[in-house]
């Protein structure tokens, strides 16, 4: 039997993220013990989630004070005794999802040889283990090229398969709890409902209220449906602003429901409206659907609801997703979305529930990307376009990419994978462009591949100095390589193309962790075939794209001859 | 046993180093047993022994025994420790120990102190409390929690002993203040200078009162301000440069403080801070700003235009300088002179080869003057030794450098202290070609010389004579005539001169360290600014269960933790800050204890 830890206590959206991996490693472990370690906030959401087999709370606030007051012994024996009792356990496996050191300084403290994720050494630095959360760590510098979702990645770092899950959370006892509620603001069995989630954890994220209110109305007024406004208790204030703002009659909940409560009543609601938020990963998980605004920082590629059936809304703007830690002299994207366009947006969920391939004119909803979510071949969740849009050179790339890392997910994929989907969903960029493009970009991803295999040679050059305990010959050959490794990350900055590969690589360096130079020697050299074996793949699939580029340019030729 | 010879027995046990200062040194002499001169011994009503100090009584001559009850009423529930002040015979300590209070006594006069050993039966007292003669509790002071003490003076040393009970009063004031509070002083350095050393010594001694001390040290900043003069050598340019840089530490200062939310400013002379970012750390951070101008008035004249933007100006001058201030704006005025830094400054055991090479008959150690290049001159003919820099080396006095102008850390210089038989000390003039008649201030090296236990002879200065004594704790001279004739004089004695040097460094421990000064400007603070000083919650008290020793003792089922805590500052409350530092900085792999409490930092970091 395994005993598996699973660590993840930092946000409650990050938590249900977690679900599928959860069901997945109870598939791949039938008799196994799963822990999981969370936080105190969202303990009653921890009690809904399916497949933990024991649940440890985190709960150090009960020990903060005011400044000075908190005792650091309290805490120190409560983490001590944590440690203590989660040692006891002797886990098989830890997994652990969480970015924060703390987590990581506990993974190292519980010294289990199978680690996922982040970890530490001996003497306290961290590092990660398991080459799907390295992933993890680097996609934030290459957004627009990673199109695996993030629950995705969770189950590959857990060592678990992508099987088409949804994100889920066992609603029996909080439908029973919204039961009350229910019937407190009035509302009766098979009345239609609708529910908006305004807020979002940063203030700059937010569709405007206003917008919020008049998409309300509008979908209220079509539906004949209630609208229940749901938020946290920070965002009182803003559940007011709705509140004042609609003209139809709403319920405001905002702030007053407990958690067990808000899963019940979103699961009670027929369409949520609402930006990327931790409730919007609710309704994916009690197969509520969504139209779900993704702006400024957020991006549905990421963060995206993980299950089907939902609607999402980006802006089609140069600039987004804005990188994190930017503040926008003038969040644009924000008022590029209207009211009306959300409300047409809620008559698409419909449509898909009956026509999952269904597609949209673009010129409905001009400088915004309308996208729904499907399970692909791999297993991995997907957005496809529901307005057919302009081929960009980055989905090129994105899909490429997507296609090279898919592989090392799941077998029995080919070409089609990528390319069919290109064809089918965009709308393409004149043929002849592309053949340009593609040689211009086989070029680049040429002179990465040049450089690793000088990186390969050098590291040749040194094992055999090494051995022959020449110290100061691979040492100036040590300075060469850093010197390389200097130019393949400036090639990284400068192309974006490469930087997946680029970024990889640089993290890879950051992990190896064992003092040994000639294990690390091996390993370096590891890294650097993977940076080959990468630009290998896009270099064949970019010639792939381009030659059958050439031969459509031929046969429109011969067309417009005839 | 007759009564002297338990006593000594007993003080021989516990306090082995009073018996060695006070009471050995008479029965060597042959005086065992007798009394001073100012000691009036005589049998009371009841048969105790009474004591009368220079006429006045120190107890009652009817029943002494009796005052044993009357200081313990009146006392704070909850106090458990009573610092008395007089010892006397002893008869009013009886009712604390038997009240069980935990009981320090100081005794301010070692006359009294020998006529106990040598009159009352003091061995349960000296088994029973804690006893300090002169100054010697001042240490002790310091590093106590007084939350739960109480200050008593024994009713008779309010006469006669004013001046002691005064210091006794401003250390305990100041160290209660700081057990029940909480005081972060930002203390600022100049970017190079005379005052840089006086910066350190008082950051120590601040922190040796068990003030929170935040930094800022204008000194890294050194270089750079010298490389200024470098690249130009247009005054006007360089004059511009230099005060946009002194702008931008300024600027920089500000920012700290800010950062840092101190609860009291406190700049060094010569500190690059504008008045204009004082004012800002002033009201921004509702906070009091102190300035302590170590520098000669006349010499340096800025002053003028930053007095009156400080709550507190520190000087070491007074008089004629004091209305020159009140004309400036100054609010509080107050003279602290410089001092001595006892954990830097002390006696030493020299090897042979120190000996001979920092030894000689005379010596002087300080930098190369015009007075002193003029008035040295006149000693050419003895045994004299010059350390130093910026001599210049070619002329004949210069030629006595020893140390050919490097610069010398304090570590060194006071071996030349140690191994000299006398010390000059000649107070600097850039105009004169000798002594300063007028020259007021006290330098450093007066009291430095003084707490090395080294002896010394220094040019009459008018501040001087409340500070030191001359003729007993120092010598002073007042023209190279009378120097030769002195310095002739005690080459011969040398017994006379071990015993000025002696006194001269007892005086300095006494009434010349850093921690007083430290403590006395303090004292003002705490008077003028009251409670508003400081932050609320307490570091020191006793109740905060984050304080080392605490945790310490809460810890004890938990030695790997309790061996951890032990290498941090048992008074202070744990810096998590300070816990990561020394985790980061050891070698190997993690303990168990460091482990956890990476997390204990996170988590607070986290939360």
């Amino acid at each position: 039997m395994k005993k598996i830890l699973v660590l993840n206590h930092t946000r409650m959206g990050d938590l249900i993220q977690t679900t599928p991996l959860l069901a997945g490693l109870k598939e791949k472990y039938p008799d196994s013990e799963v822990t999981l370690l969370g936080n105190v906030k969202f303990a009653s959401v921890c009690k809904h989630t399916p497949n933990i087999d024991n649940l440890m709370i985190l709960d150090v606030m009960q020990f903060i004070r005011e400044e000075g007051e908190t005792s650091i012994l309290d805490i120190y024996r409560y983490l001590e005794n944590l440690v203590d009792e989660l040692k006891e356990k002797r886990f098989d496996i830890v997994i652990n999802l969480s970015h924060s050191k703390f987590s990581a300084a506990l993974t190292r403290h519980l010294g289990v040889k199978e680690v996922h994720g982040f970890n530490a050494t001996d003497d306290g630095q961290r590092l990660i283990n398991d080459p799907w959360l390295v992933y993890f760590s680097s996609f934030l510098s290459f957004r627009k090229l990673n199109t695996i979702n993030l629950v995705d990645i969770n189950q590959l770092g857990g060592g678990v398969k992508p099987n088409a899950r949804s994100l889920a959370l066992e609603t029996e006892e909080p439908e029973k709890s919204a039961l009350a509620v229910l019937e407190r603001i009035g509302i009766k069995n098979g009345e239609r409902v609708i529910g908006i989630q305004a807020g979002s954890s940063l203030k700059e994220r937010r569709w405007p209220s206003e917008h919020f209110a008049a998409a309300a109305d509008i979908v209220s007024r079509k539906r004949g449906a209630k609208v229940i406004l749901f938020g946290a208790p920070s965002e009182v204030e803003l559940g007011k602003e709705v509140e004042s703002a609609m003209k139809e009659a709403c319920v405001n909940l905002v702030g007053e429901t407990s958690l067990e409560e808000l899963i019940g009543l979103v699961k009670r609601c027929e369409l949520l409206i609402t930006n990327d938020t931790g409730t919007m990963h609710i309704a994916a998980s009690v197969g509520t659907p969504s139209v779900a605004l993704f702006l400024v920082h957020a991006f549905a590629a990421e963060t995206g609801p993980h299950s089907i059936g939902n609607v999402i809304i980006e802006p089609d703007m140069e600039c987004f997703p804005c990188a994190h830690n930017t503040t926008c002299p003038h969040y644009a994207c924000l008022s590029a979305v209207t009211p009306e366009e959300v409300a047409e947006a809620a008559e698409i969920v419909e449509r898909l529930k009956t026509d999952p391939d269904c597609t949209v004119e673009p010129n409905l909803f001009p400088g915004k990307r309308l996208l729904t979510q499907y399970f692909d071949e791999a297993g991995l969740l997907d957005l496809r376009p529901v307005t057919k849009s302009r081929l960009k050179d980055e989905d090129i790339l994105a899909r490429m990419y997507r296609y090279f890392f898919a592989l090392q997910a799941a077998k029995g994929l080919n070409d089609g994978y990528w390319k069919t989907k290109l064809e089918k969903d965009y709308v393409e960029w004149p043929d002849g462009k592309t053949v340009e493009w593609t040689g211009k970009k086989i070029e680049v991803f040429q002179k990465l591949a040049s450089a690793s295999q000088k990186g390969i040679k050098m590291l040749g050059d040194a094992e055999k100095n090494y051995r022959k305990g020449k110290v100061e010959k691979v040492r100036s050959i040590g300075d060469a390589i850093s010197e390389l490794d200097g130019e393949i990350e400036v090639l990284g900055h400068a192309n974006m193309e490469l930087k997946p590969l680029v970024r990889l690589f640089e993290l890879g360096k950051e992990n190896l962790t064992d003092g040994d130079v000639g294990a690390m020697m091996v390993k370096t050299k590891l890294l650097y075939k993977g940076i080959l074996t990468g630009t290998a793949f896009m270099i064949r699939l970019l010639g792939v794209w381009s030659s059958r580029s050439k031969s459509r340019q031929n046969k429109e030729t011969v067309e417009e001859c005839l | 046993m007759h009564t002297r010879e338990r006593n000594e027995k007993a003080l021989r046990e516990r306090f082995p180093g009073l018996y060695d200062l006070y009471v050995k040194p008479f029965g060597e002499k042959g005086a065992a047993g007798k009394d001073g001169a100012d000691i009036e011994v005589s049998e009371s009503k009841s048969g105790k022994p009474a004591l009368k100090y220079k006429g006045v009584a120190i107890h009652s001559m009817y029943k002494p025994e009796e005052e044993s009850a009357r200081p313990v009423a009146g006392l704070d529930e909850g106090t458990k420790k009573v610092w008395v002040f007089g010892l006397g015979f002893g008869y009013h300590l009886q009712g604390f120990l038997e009240k069980g209070f935990r009981v320090s006594v100081i005794e301010p006069s070692p006359e009294i102190f020998l006529s106990a050993v040598n009159n009352a039966d003091m061995s349960e007292i000296f088994k029973k409390c804690e006893i300090f003669v002169g100054s010697g509790y001042r240490q002790k002071l310091y590093s106590s929690d007084l939350s739960e003490s109480a200050k008593i003076v024994h009713m008779p040393y309010r006469r006669g002993f004013e001046n002691e009970l005064a210091k006794f009063e401003s250390a305990f004031m100041v160290r209660s203040f700081l057990a029940r509070k909480r005081l972060k002083v930002l203390l600022v350095s100049p970017i190079y200078g005379g005052s840089e050393t006086t910066y350190r010594y008082v950051a120590d001694a601040l922190e040796n009162l068990g003030v929170e001390v935040g930094h800022f040290d204008a000194t890294f900043f050194s270089k750079s301000f010298f490389r200024l003069g470098e690249i130009t050598k247009n005054q006007q340019h360089l004059a511009l440069l230099r005060s946009k840089f002194t702008n931008m530490l300024s600027e920089a200062i500000a920012a700290s403080a800010d950062e840092q939310k101190p609860d009291l400013l406190l700049a060094m002379a010569q500190a690059p801070l504008e008045m204009e970012a004082v004012t800002r750390i002033r009201e921004g951070l509702k906070i009091p700003t102190a300035f302590w101008f170590v520098e000669d008035f006349r010499t340096l004249k800025y002053w003028d235009k930053i007095a009156g933007h400080y709550d507190y100006f520190f000087t070491i001058q007074r008089g004629e300088f004091f209305e020159k201030l009140a004309k400036a704006g100054a609010k509080h005025v107050e003279c602290i002179p410089q001092a001595a830094s006892p954990a830097i400054h002390k006696p030493m055991e020299l090897s042979e080869d120190d000996m001979q090479k920092y030894g000689s008959d005379i010596s002087f150690m300080g930098a190369g003057y015009r007075n002193r290049r003029e008035f040295f001159k006149g000693l050419l003919d003895y045994d004299f030794k010059i350390w130093g820099t910026e001599w210049n080396l070619a002329d004949p006095v210069g030629r006595l450098v020893q140390n050919r102008n490097e610069r010398m850390k304090p570590e060194e210089y006071i071996k030349v202290f140690n191994a000299s038989k006398i010390n000059i000390n000649l107070h600097s003039s850039t105009q004169l070609a000798g002594i300063d008649p007028v020259g007021d201030f006290v330098n450093p090296r007066v009291f430095e010389i003084a707490a090395c236990g080294a002896f010394q002879m220094v040019d009459q200065r008018a501040a001087l004579p409340p500070l030191m004594e001359a003729g007993k704790e120092l010598v002073t001279f007042s023209s190279l005539k009378d120097l030769r004739e002195k310095i002739d004089y005690y080459l011969k004695n040398e017994e006379e001169r071990e015993e000025i040097a002696r006194a001269g460094r007892v005086r300095a421990l006494a009434d010349h360290t850093f921690e007083r000064r430290v403590e006395e400007m303090l004292r003002m603070i705490i008077e003028n600014e009251g409670d508003r000083l400081g932050q609320k919650e307490s570091r020191y008290d006793t109740k905060s269960r984050n304080i080392v020793k605490n945790m310490i003792e809460e810890a004890g089922d938990k030695p790997d933790l309790v061996e951890f805590l032990k290498k941090f500052d048992p008074e202070k409350p744990l810096s998590l800050k300070e816990v990561m530092e020394k985790i980061s900085g050891g070698e190997g792999a993690l303990s168990k204890v460091e482990g956890v409490f990476q997390m204990v930092d996170q988590v607070l970091i986290e939360k």
